[in-house]
Order: structure tokens, then C-alpha cells, then sequence
């Protein structure tokens, strides 16, 4: 690998790492998934977009991070108040969010920001790009690892912990486990909305079809993370997640100087998803298990064992 | 204390699985009172903890806690007032997060969930010396996940969470029934120790008629919704558990 994929994937998976610490406010403190993440991936880069081309850098993170903020408190509405079910809150959420990013975009389906100055190239001289850019990457996802960090060991963090961890138990602990919902969901998406406005900036341009499966990508950073580090602390968690992230974009770079054709990733993502998701039930005997407790196998008539 | 006026709970309202889980309940208990109660299955026993406690939302009737009403009250919004414990062991506490961790979360009852540290060093010292009453040795392990402790000493962590800020009402809910009987006792003697020195009103649901009669000053029992029988002090020392057993059948 020459050191230019070495540096880009590290790029990559510093910014694709606040991503996943989105997903993991979702997936892993509240214990749902969180389908919104495709869309407000897109939203924040279509801001990043719009806001570089039009008006001031120095917005672009901040309104990126409360157009997904948005975008989650609408799936947090659609469930909460309208009790639709979450998974189908955040696919219409999702769903109706592609007609909002390219009303966000003018129109357009993609954005070139080549012409602008983006917030990689405000340090630095041309020769090394690459370097500052990691190095102005590391800045970020170190202060939202550390504002995520502090907020969930925080009286309100604690709630949100416990929400998703025993919903009744906070519910009779006087916790508004709607309003931790709703703001656990809209932090989450602010997230991921902020990774996509830092991508946009990275590689100068803005897709609308660049947030589709992003909620793959992110699982499987936490996933990963969580077998390189096991965390005990939210500390550990996080930084988990990062480390995942990174792991992730290296298997990937790894993959394709091997000769798989990009555009099997996403194959690949879920592939590694799947893995890892099964890993518990194939430990446990889960598979066979369950067929046994289902009343079929051995014993049934439409299942036969393998001999 | 508490007052519940003609109470009323139908499910399934107009179907034909209509079922009247709570048909005219009325209950009042005084400041400081402990009050069992029994009851088949089916008796209505959980749906008016249910209502008392804010899960469900009665279709007739009043509940006052303490002068104010709180029948349409939120249930997060009561739990301020209400400190429960429920049969399950794992349904009081939060697995994946710590035993101080749980215990903050309980402690900030009634306060603001805002953004200080959810874990101050007073705190730590006030966990420690409230933990050390259980007698289990759990203020040494402040830092373990609540998934590690056992059913017994996860439930002695809800009681001591229900009543750690001192609420106006404590539901327990067969808060024994899923733990084998020495752990049970064990347990059982913490709530009437925590109740008499805190002197907190207190309903427990149990199947237990021993501990009906035992624990308390007065028995309720429960059957088809309405209360069939309510038996103070005096009155209730002549009863036998037999003679509840033989009450309960009819």
C-alpha cells in the first residue's frame, strides 16, 4: 500500500468514525435501529455543499449538524407522537428526505465544490494536503468524542442510557423516556449529518445517492470496534467505534489493492454485518437451537436434518 | 395518603372479550400504612398498581396521592411520588450500566436531568452508606455492571433505588415471588426494614399468604375487580393463613 492509501483511508475512516459514533447513540445506547441515517447523511452534505457555495465555511458545520438534529426529530416524531413503528418512522423519514436534499441542492443530483475553499485547504499549502487534512480531521471527531463522551455521563446521558437499556425501569424511574428518545435520535442524526458535510468537503463534491448505506457502514464499524475493544465504560465504547471506523476503511483499501471492484463494497459491508451479528448465535448453537424450540427437526415432518 | 375512589377498568371495552379488570375500587390509605394484598390471578391485583402507578389509564374513578390527583398524570411524571419494584428482578434495574450508575439514576428522581456529572464524589460516599445497610457487599463493587449481580441482589438494588429518595408511595409488585425462598426472606425482611425506619405507605402484592399476614398492619384481598375483604390489625391477628387460603377459594 503507498502511503497515499495508507493516509486516505485513515481520512476516510476518521471522518466515516463520526458516522458511526452516530450510529452507535441509535444502535447500541438506545437500542433501536435508526433508519433516517441513509437520508440526513445526504442532508448534511448537501448543506455542506450549498452552504461552501453559497455563503460561509464557517457555517457548514453547525447547520449541518442541526439539519440531521431535524431530520431525526421528525422520525422521533413520526414514532413518538403518531406511533408508527420505528423502523417504518425512519424509511419514510428516509424516503421522503430525497426529495428534500435535492430541493437542498437546487435541484441538482450532485455538486462539484472545486472551485471553493473548503475547510481542509484554510491551513496548510497544497503539498501537504493530505497531512493537515488528517490532522484538522482528528481535531473534530477528537472534540465530538469528547462532547459525546461528557453528555452521556451527565445526569441527561445517564436517562438516555437507561432508556435504551430498560425503557420501564427509567419510565418508573420519572425518566421522559419520549423525550430521551427524541433527543437521542436527533443527536444521532446530527452526527451522521456532520460526517456527510466533512466528506463533502474532503472530496469536493456532493452526491444524492452518497448516503445509501451508510447505516451499514456504520454498523459495521461498531461492530468491529467492538471486537477490537471490548468496552466496560462509555469511555471505551467510543473509542471502540473509532477504531472500528479506521479498522473498516483499511479492510477496504486491503480489499480493493487486492482486486475487488469498488463497487462490491457495499456487498462486502453487509457480508461483514451479517457475520458478526450471527457470530453470537453460532457460538450459542442458536441456529439449530431455535429449530428444535420451534417444535420442528428431528422430530417434525418439514424439516429433515442434514445427516 | 392515598385515596382511590370507585376505580374503574374495563379491557377489550365493548368487544366481545370485554373483560372488567377493576369493577369498583375503592381504597384509602393512611400516612405511613403497609398494606398487603392477595388475590388469584386474574383478580385485578396488577391492573390497579398499573393505574396507580400511571401504566394504564382507568376508565372511571379518582386516585389522589397525598391531596393531589394524579388519575391522568404522566406516568414518569408520578414516578416522582412512586417508588416500584417489580416481580421481575431484571425489570428494576439497567444491565449494561453500572451499580452507581443506577443508583444516580434513581437518585435524580425529582430533581433536573440536566448536563452536570451524573456522578459526584458525595454521591459516591452517599451510594456507599446506603448500599452497606443491604449487607451484600455491593458498596465495594460500585463500578460492576448491574448484569453481573445476582436475581437477589439485583432486586435488594431496585429496593434500595424505589426508596432512595424517599417517595410518597411504594408498590411492590410480588417483589419476591422469582427468587428462592432464603434469598426471598432475605429480601423480604430489607423491605420491612427500609418501610418501618423510612416509614413509607406501602402496598405489596403477594402470593404469599404468610407474608400477607406476617408483613403490615392490614390485608386486602382481591377477587373479580372488587375488594372482598380488608382486615386491620386486631381483626387480622385471628386470621389464619389457612382461613385466607379457604377465603381466597371461594
Amino acid at each position: 500500500m503507498s502511503s497515499y492509501v495508507i493516509l486516505g483511508a485513515l481520512a476516510l475512516g476518521l471522518i466515516y468514525g463520526i458516522l458511526s459514533l452516530g450510529i452507535y447513540i441509535s444502535f447500541r445506547i438506545l437500542n433501536i435501529p435508526d433508519m433516517t441515517v441513509d437520508g440526513s447523511f445526504v442532508t448534511g452534505a448537501a448543506i455542506s455543499a450549498v452552504v461552501t457555495t453559497h455563503y460561509s465555511l464557517i457555517l457548514v458545520i453547525p447547520l449541518a449538524f442541526l439539519g440531521g438534529c431535524l431530520a431525526g426529530s421528525i422520525t422521533a416524531f413520526l414514532h413518538i407522537k403518531l406511533k408508527i413503528q420505528l423502523l417504518l418512522s425512519g424509511i419514510l423519514t428516509l424516503s421522503a428526505l430525497y426529495s428534500v436534499n435535492i430541493r437542498i441542492m437546487e435541484g441538482k443530483p450532485n455538486i462539484p465544490v472545486l472551485q471553493q475553499t473548503t475547510i481542509f485547504e484554510l491551513w496548510g499549502s497544497a503539498e501537504s494536503q493530505q497531512s493537515t487534512s488528517i490532522a484538522v480531521l482528528g481535531v473534530l471527531l477528537a472534540v465530538m468524542f469528547c462532547l459525546l463522551c461528557f453528555f452521556l455521563n451527565t445526569k441527561l446521558g445517564l436517562s438516555l442510557r437507561a432508556t435504551g437499556n430498560n425503557e420501564q425501569m427509567a419510565r418508573a424511574l420519572g425518566v421522559d423516556t419520549n423525550m430521551t428518545k427524541w433527543l437521542g435520535l436527533a443527536i444521532s442524526n446530527g452526527f451522521v449529518a456532520l460526517s456527510g458535510a466533512v466528506l463533502v468537503q474532503y472530496q469536493s463534491f456532493a452526491d444524492i445517492s452518497m448516503g445509501t448505506g451508510v447505516i451499514v457502514t456504520g454498523l459495521a464499524s461498531v461492530i468491529i470496534g467492538e471486537v477490537i475493544l471490548s468496552g466496560s465504560t462509555i469511555f471505551r465504547g467510543l473509542l471502540a467505534v473509532v477504531l472500528g471506523s479506521v479498522a473498516y476503511r483499511y479492510i477496504i483499501a486491503g480489499a480493493i489493492q487486492i482486486g475487488m471492484p469498488p463497487t462490491d463494497l457495499k456487498l462486502m459491508s453487509s457480508l461483514i454485518v451479517i457475520i458478526a451479528l450471527s457470530m453470537s448465535l453460532l457460538h450459542s448453537g442458536g441456529i439449530r437451537g431455535r429449530r428444535r424450540r420451534s417444535g420442528l427437526g428431528r422430530n417434525g415432518t418439514d424439516f429433515t436434518p442434514p445427516q | 395518603m392515598l385515596e382511590v375512589r370507585k376505580l374503574k377498568k374495563i379491557f377489550a371495552k365493548k368487544s366481545f372479550n370485554e373483560k372488567i379488570a377493576l369493577a369498583n375500587i375503592d381504597l384509602h390509605l393512611g400516612s405511613g400504612e403497609f398494606v398487603t394484598v392477595v388475590g388469584g390471578n386474574g383478580s385485578g391485583k396488577s391492573t390497579l398498581f398499573n393505574c396507580i402507578a400511571g401504566v394504564e389509564t382507568p376508565d372511571e374513578g379518582r386516585i389522589v396521592l397525598d391531596g393531589r390527583d394524579i388519575t391522568y398524570l404522566a406516568e414518569h411524571q408520578r414516578a416522582v411520588y412512586i417508588g416500584r419494584v417489580f416481580q421481575d428482578p431484571l425489570k428494576g434495574t439497567a444491565y449494561d450500566m453500572t451499580i452507581e450508575e443506577n443508583l444516580s439514576l434513581a437518585y435524580s428522581k425529582g430533581g433536573r436531568r440536566g448536563l452536570s456529572r451524573a456522578i459526584t464524589k458525595a454521591d459516591i460516599r452517599k451510594f456507599q452508606e446506603r448500599l452497606s445497610t443491604l449487607n451484600l457487599d455491593l458498596e465495594k463493587r460500585l463500578k460492576q455492571k448491574v448484569g453481573l449481580l445476582s436475581g437477589g441482589q439485583r432486586q435488594a438494588l431496585t429496593l434500595l433505588m424505589a426508596t432512595l429518595v424517599k417517595p410518597k408511595l411504594l408498590l411492590l409488585d410480588e417483589h419476591t415471588a422469582a427468587l428462592d425462598p432464603s434469598t426471598a426472606k432475605l429480601v423480604m425482611s430489607l423491605t420491612a426494614k427500609v418501610v418501618n425506619e423510612e416509614n413509607i405507605s406501602t402496598i405489596m402484592i403477594t402470593h404469599n399468604l404468610r407474608d400477607a399476614l406476617e408483613f403490615g398492619s392490614r390485608t386486602v384481598m382481591l377477587s373479580s375487580g372488587r375488594i372482598t375483604m380488608d382486615i386491620h390489625e386486631r381483626e387480622r391477628q385471628l386470621v389464619t393463613t389457612d382461613k385466607l387460603f379457604e377465603q381466597l377459594e371461594q
